[in-house]
């Protein structure tokens, strides 16, 4: 009886940690793919024009030029046109119970200039989706054009603190805790490398299982100061829910919203009148804000559209922490008399833009295109660690018999190249699910989770030797077909985006040669010499000669 | 103390201490937090923020030591005897200011 418990202890304490690491790698993955979010979100939305380029002038920030690619050539259209276009739009549309009208111009990320607007709440408490629609120059006129709907790179990358399937809190909790545990595995993982710096320099290649601790180590050790970063910071996120006796002990039960409210202050809005007025013209405006910051806006929203009290807001764009300490973080004005308001500085204390800086960090608020390869780059050595880790775990299991623990080998196998080839399903489905159809954005996810689960029917149906070799070069089909399914299906693809100089667009579909490109080289190379320098491959080799 | 007790078998002893970190950790990070909250003489959300982005580095010590304390036990006494403590003060803090503010 006693031994049987033990063992079944044994049992789980085994696939808790496996759980764990199964886990800490779907956050990992999930969460490095967000940070190109607005990138897969163009890619996703097939329909918007190919992107604008967009010339600043250093001196004068309101000389900001932009050129949109049309049938004719290229057009060239100033800021001021592009913010009339887009509030003339709004009007034109008539949304006068929308809570707010938004105005986007484009940046290097997403590419279009566009206008949204939040619908009010329905009778029933339900607040919809913002609508969105994308101003496009293709015909040498302007157009308005709404995209299919898409869960995008935003339901991808809130997969990693959400688990789409489980109610919020639950995945609060249980992503709370094993960031938490992941924070516990590094700081004790460091203690154990004493000698970290030379481990770091000790790589045993194909040689044993002591190969996958050395590459454990390399990507831990490449990446610890943004791993560190990244898993405190995301801790911080929950910290209000999993610390909430240290809220209620000075703010009193259900004191998290005055705790917040007196942590970051915010200007609050007059409320809306009900009177309606007209609106005074937004370009003189929007020059006089950005004479008096010297930057660029890019972001103008208009709160209670039609009001007396409707506000304009120029969102300036957050660079630098300074931000939080005061600068100011956005220009407001009464819109109907165009007079300015106060309230547009975050006059944040020490710790609350301590805090704030953290959250940024982690979701690469500060970071420009290359420090955002930086972070997809530690993050894909994250991802890495994790999976090494695990494998390390395992082979040192099987180094006496190969067929033992087939069962955690199969789940690890559907898991780390599983996911991949899961994430390739979510594109292809982003594609061939027909773009009028209402329920496609949710499809789009069920694919993604579909195609994965296969993947753990495939590692339980093939025999042992085969399993990793078949879904590496599963997952490489997977990726190539990325691009052609995107080629065969829309007019965004690679000899259009790379005619036209639409870096992020062709970045997407190269990205995803080059993800197929290594999945194809594992397959080949990597595994094979893996499985050899096992011991397994050379001792079989030996009994037959 | 520690010599007087039973010997713990290994896989108690490890879900002992597991616990340890989780629940005795957890009140540590709360109650040595909030105390500091308590102390600073900054306005209450300033310190409020302060505790909370200090309480993940007292849970993750939390669980460092009860893996690193020489018995279970220990690991126990180690969280759970600061946190009743700082715990104490907390109360008597929050008691005094209710009271003044009456």
């Amino acid at each position: 009886m006693k031994t049987r418990f033990r063992a079944a202890m044994a049992q789980l304490h085994r696939w808790a940690g496996i759980l764990f690491s199964a886990m800490m790698f779907f956050i990992f993955l999930t969460g490095t793919v967000g940070y190109f979010h607005y990138e897969i979100d163009r890619w996703m939305e097939p329909e918007r024009p190919l992107a604008m380029d967009r010339q600043a002038s250093a001196s004068d920030p309101t000389q900001t030029i932009f050129s949109a690619p049309s049938a004719g050539g290229r057009i060239t259209v100033t800021q001021a046109e592009l913010v009339e276009l887009g509030f003339r739009r709004l009007h034109a549309l008539a949304i006068q119970d929308a809570i707010w009208w938004g105005v986007i111009l484009p940046t290097g990320r997403n590419g279009n200039t566009w206008i949204e607007w939040q619908p009010p709440r329905r009778p029933d408490g339900h607040r919809p989706e913002r609508r969105a629609e994308y101003l496009s120059f293709a015909d040498g006129e302007p157009q308005w054009i709404r995209p299919r709907h898409t869960g995008g790179g935003e339901a991808l990358y809130r997969l990693h603190w959400k688990l789409h399937y489980l109610p919020e809190t639950a995945a609060y909790w249980i992503v709370g805790l094993c960031t938490l545990l992941m924070l516990v595995g590094l700081v004790s993982g460091v203690i154990i490398h004493r000698k970290i710096f030379r481990d770091f320099f000790t790589l045993r290649l194909f040689r044993s299982s002591r190969s996958w601790l050395d590459l454990h180590n390399i990507t831990s050790v490449m990446s610890l100061p943004f791993q560190l970063m990244i898993v405190y910071s995301g801790l911080i996120f929950f910290a209000v829910t999993f610390m909430t006796p240290i809220v209620t002990a000075q703010y009193g039960e259900d004191g998290a919203r005055t705790f917040y409210r007196e942590a970051f202050p915010e200007a609050e809005a007059e409320p809306k009148t009900g009177t309606p007025a007209h609106m005074v013209p937004v370009v003189p405006l929007l020059h006089a804000a950005q004479a008096e910051t010297k930057t660029s806006i890019g972001q103008l929203y208009l709160l209670y559209p039609g009001d007396k009290n409707a506000r304009l807001s120029f969102y300036l764009p957050e660079t630098t922490p300074g931000h939080y300490r005061g600068k100011p973080h956005k220009i407001l004005y009464r819109a109907s008399t165009g007079e300015r308001l106060e309230g547009g500085n975050q006059l944040y204390g020490g710790a609350a833009s301590v805090e704030k800086t953290l959250i940024a960090l982690h979701e690469g608020l500060f970071a420009d295109w290359r420090l955002r390869w930086l972070y997809i780059f530690s993050g894909l050595l994250g991802v890495g660690m994790i999976g090494t880790g695990a494998i390390y775990w395992l082979r040192k299991r099987q180094a006496r018999d190969r067929q033992s623990f087939a069962a955690v080998e199969r789940f690890y196998a559907a898991v780390l190249v599983g996911l991949p080839i899961g994430i390739a399903a979510y594109f292809c489905a982003n594609r061939l699910i027909p773009a009028h159809w209402s329920e496609r954005a949710d499809w789009e996810m069920h694919c993604l989770f579909l195609a994965w689960m296969l993947t753990f029917a495939y590692t339980w149906l093939r025999p042992l030797e085969r399993i990793w070799r078949g879904l590496l070069l599963l997952a490489a089909t997977a990726w190539s077909l990325v691009p052609l399914v995107n080629a065969v299906t829309s007019n965004r693809h690679l000899g259009i985006s790379l005619a036209n100089g639409d870096r992020v667009l062709a970045g997407f579909d190269l990205s995803a040669i080059a993800v197929a490109i290594a999945f194809g080289l594992l397959a080949i190379y990597g595994y094979r010499r893996a499985y050899r320098s096992n011991g397994i491959g050379s001792r079989a080799v030996a009994a037959e000669g | 103390m520690p010599a007087r007790l039973p010997h713990t078998p290994l896989p108690l002893d490890i879900i002992s201490r597991c616990l340890a970190a989780l629940a005795g950790g957890y009140a540590l990070s709360i109650a040595l937090p909030l105390l500091l909250a308590l102390l600073l003489a900054v306005d209450r959300a300033q310190t409020t923020l302060v505790a909370l982005l200090f309480s993940f580095t007292v849970y993750t010590a939390a669980f460092l030591w009860t893996f690193c304390a020489r018995t279970h036990w220990r690991a126990w006494i180690g969280l759970l005897l600061p946190a009743l403590g700082c715990g104490a003060i907390d109360a008597l803090i929050l008691s005094l200011r209710a009271g003044g503010q009456v």
